[in-house]
């Protein structure tokens, strides 16, 4: 043994690179769909808002629509119905999830599945079925005008902004309850017992234990929901309400119906932006609380 | 356990000599008044998981007794039911019939965080998002402690475990051994009467939990009122922390006593077994004169003690069969010409640091192995012809099991 160690240490040879791999080729397929089929349509409408229309130059359109009140009204109503969709998927959404999770009664899994299976519906369809529900002719005003013998419908909220939230809530919450429950599941049932066994309340657990563990799956829940519901269409359109138009309306009224192409690509390009903007921002975010985790747990490394 | 063996232990406990082990001893008579009512009572205690047909029985008719400042492990092989008795004290599973007192009150409906029981388990359970002194506070700020005391109480727990420099940092900053140590300072911190530790250090490796072990035996000097109960599989832990050990073996009480009496005297053939793993010799009784026998195996007669338990009465008659329980390392390999050596041929032989265990089949005994521990290093041939001594007495005697 120390006859070898004196010896003077030798560098292990180096090896080769490996062989030239082809597996890199098979990147190419999935490639070109993209560009073809997503990009470069995205590319064509940013191209096309550039282009002159009946009011002069590419960049007085711009001006135009950008300073035109139909838009600031759109993008206004936009943002205002996705964020207050957005809230309330995360309330109701997280009182679901927790009923589901922590309070057992029989059938609670197929109630799981059955919100489940509204992901699989057509979002329009929610639509349709609350005009069913609470439209001017639905159940609901009838069983009220039935008890109160009111002539008018005393329910009339789904022609309004509210009709509209009301169905996004409905049809978006779904997605913030299924990654609350994976989340709760993953929750160590032993520390809900200590902190039980500590004289913790269920709603001190709750709110101490679950909720900030929670967080992660939470906030991803809420920035799909936020994303889905800006770039929300069919909601919208089957309302039929006049006074909601959000920026896919707009975009679709000026293509298809008034045909002012331009105008149309215009808003077409601000919602991608908007769009990847807020995407964008939930990765910056997301990105920033596991690398927070990283340093943490490098910096214990050390010290040990 | 039959009428006749309960009025006897009666009886017998008026031979006992210390006050605390009248407190404790199992199966008193409920018309006996206490002086005290024992910190920890499972009253036939049984749990069952599952309906109907599917129902499996995780703990039956379980009884035990733990006075206050006594620690008691509860010892057995996975699925023993030891952990399902501390959770059905916890108030984490609800016994299926019989009831659970602490302190004399009986808490078989209360929730857990009625219970005022400090728990500590293997996974640690802390609250990963807290800091280590958010952690210890927890239990402080749910039994609203007055937010004047909490940082002061926070800092004696931390201290109690010497973890005070570490207040600040996140669970995740930890060792597991620093990890378990704040377990521990968040269940004493509400200063509970009842510590219940589940296996809390079977996640830590072996150097670790030595020392852990070490300091567990200091904490429980500085806690002599608090009774604890202490699950484990591991019998170092049991020998070194229990004022008493409880063997459970599938979801039922096997014995309960003091270590050094189950060591010695085991009372099943499952304890000498499990606690220590003993060999087990089937030997037919001769002589019995008090607690020594002579009994005869493979050819051989040699002597033995015969035990009588404190309650009820074992009769080792002449020509009965029973087991003789020998420890590995009573057992001594001496050159085949030895006076009173057994032949054996070595079947396998294992080096473990400070012993060497040989796994010895001995003439006359066919389909018997012994286990042997040699001290050091020992180099045996398998296959080699050994001569095995049995001491003098050569061990105890135990109940073939029915």
């Amino acid at each position: 043994m120390t006859a070898l160690l004196e010896q003077p240490a030798l560098d292990a040879p180096e090896r080769s690179a490996p062989p030239r791999s082809f597996a890199g080729w098979w990147a190419v397929p999935p490639l070109v769909i993209v560009l073809v089929a997503a990009v470069y349509p995205l590319i064509r409408v940013c191209l096309e808002s550039l282009t002159a229309g009946d009011a002069g130059s590419g960049w007085s359109n711009w001006a135009g629509v950008l300073s035109s009140e139909a838009f600031l009204d759109a993008l206004w109503r936009t943002v205002a119905i996705a964020a207050t969709s957005t809230a309330g998927c995360l309330v109701l959404g997280t009182f679901l999830a927790i009923v589901l999770a922590f309070v057992p009664f029989p059938g609670s899994q197929l109630v799981g599945r059955l919100i489940d299976t509204v992901l699989a519906l057509p979002s329009f369809l929610i639509t349709l079925a609350f005009t069913f529900l609470y439209g001017t002719a639905g159940a609901v005003n009838a069983a009220i005008a039935g008890l109160t013998g009111a002539d008018s419908p005393v329910l009339n909220f789904l022609y309004t902004p509210a009709g509209v939230i009301a169905a996004e809530v409905t049809f978006f919450t779904p997605f913030v309850i299924r990654p609350l429950l994976a989340s709760f599941s993953m929750l160590p049932r032993a520390q809900l017992d200590v902190a039980a066994s500590l004289g913790a309340s269920p709603l001190r657990v709750l709110r101490a234990v679950v909720m900030p563990e929670a967080w992660p799956a939470l906030m991803a829940g809420g920035s799909l929901v936020l994303l889905l519901s800006l770039n929300e269409f069919g909601i919208v359109l089957f309302t039929g309400a006049k006074g909601v138009i959000t920026l896919p309306v707009l975009i679709y009224t000026r293509g298809i119906v008034t045909f002012d192409v331009p105008g149309a690509a215009v808003i077409a390009t601000v919602q991608i932006a908007l769009s990847l903007a807020l995407y964008t921002l939930y990765r910056v975010i997301f990105a920033r609380v596991i690398t927070r985790r990283a340093d943490t747990d490098v910096v214990v490394d050390q010290a040990k | 356990m039959a009428r006749g063996e309960r009025s006897d232990g009666g009886m017998a406990r008026f031979g006992l000599s210390t006050s605390r082990e009248a407190a404790v001893t199992e199966d008193i008579e409920e018309t006996i008044a206490e002086p005290a009512a024992p910190a920890i009572t499972f009253d036939r205690v049984g749990v069952a998981y599952g309906r109907g047909k599917k129902a499996t029985d995780a703990l039956v008719d379980f009884n035990l007794r733990v006075a206050a400042g006594e620690t008691v492990a509860l010892l057995g092989p996975s699925g023993s039911g030891k952990s399902t008795a501390l959770n059905a004290l916890a108030g984490f599973v609800r016994p299926t019939t019989g009831a659970v007192l602490l302190g004399g009150r009986d808490v078989t409906d209360l929730p857990p965080a009625k219970r005022g029981i400090g728990v500590v388990l293997q996974s640690y359970a802390l609250f990963p998002h807290m800091r280590v002194s958010d952690n210890v506070a927890f239990g402080l700020k749910s039994q609203r402690v007055p937010r004047g005391d909490i940082g002061s109480r926070v800092a004696e727990a931390l201290d109690m475990v010497g973890m005070s420099a570490y207040a600040k940092r996140l669970p995740r900053e930890l060792s597991g051994g620093q990890q378990q140590r704040i377990a521990i300072a968040r269940a004493l911190a509400i200063q509970p009467k009842v510590l219940l530790l589940d296996e809390p250090l079977a996640a830590l490796d072996a150097q670790l939990r030595h020392s852990m072990l070490a300091e567990l035996q200091r904490l429980k000097e500085a806690l002599p009122d608090t009774a604890m109960l202490y699950v484990t599989h591991d019998q170092s832990e049991a020998l070194a922390l229990a004022d008493r050990i409880v063997v459970m073996n599938d979801a039922r009480l096997m014995d309960v006593d003091t270590a050094e009496n189950l060591w010695k005297r085991p009372p099943t053939s499952f304890t000498a077994a499990f606690l220590g793993g003993a060999n087990l010799i089937p030997c037919t009784v001769g002589r019995v004169i008090g607690t020594s026998a002579l009994v005869s195996f493979a050819r051989k007669t040699v002597s033995a003690e015969a035990p009588q338990p404190a309650v009820g009465k074992i009769d080792w008659a002449p020509e009965s069969k029973a087991l003789l329980c020998i420890r590995p390392h009573a057992l001594q390999v001496v050159s085949l010409g030895h006076r009173d050596a057994v032949r054996g041929t070595v079947n396998a032989s294992v080096w473990r640091g400070s012993t060497t265990r040989l796994v010895v089949s001995v003439n006359g005994l066919p389909d018997q192995l012994i286990d042997i521990d040699v001290p050091g290093n020992a180099q045996f041939e398998i296959g080699s012809e050994v001569g095995v001594r049995f001491p003098d007495p050569s061990g105890v005697l135990v109940q073939v099991p029915a």
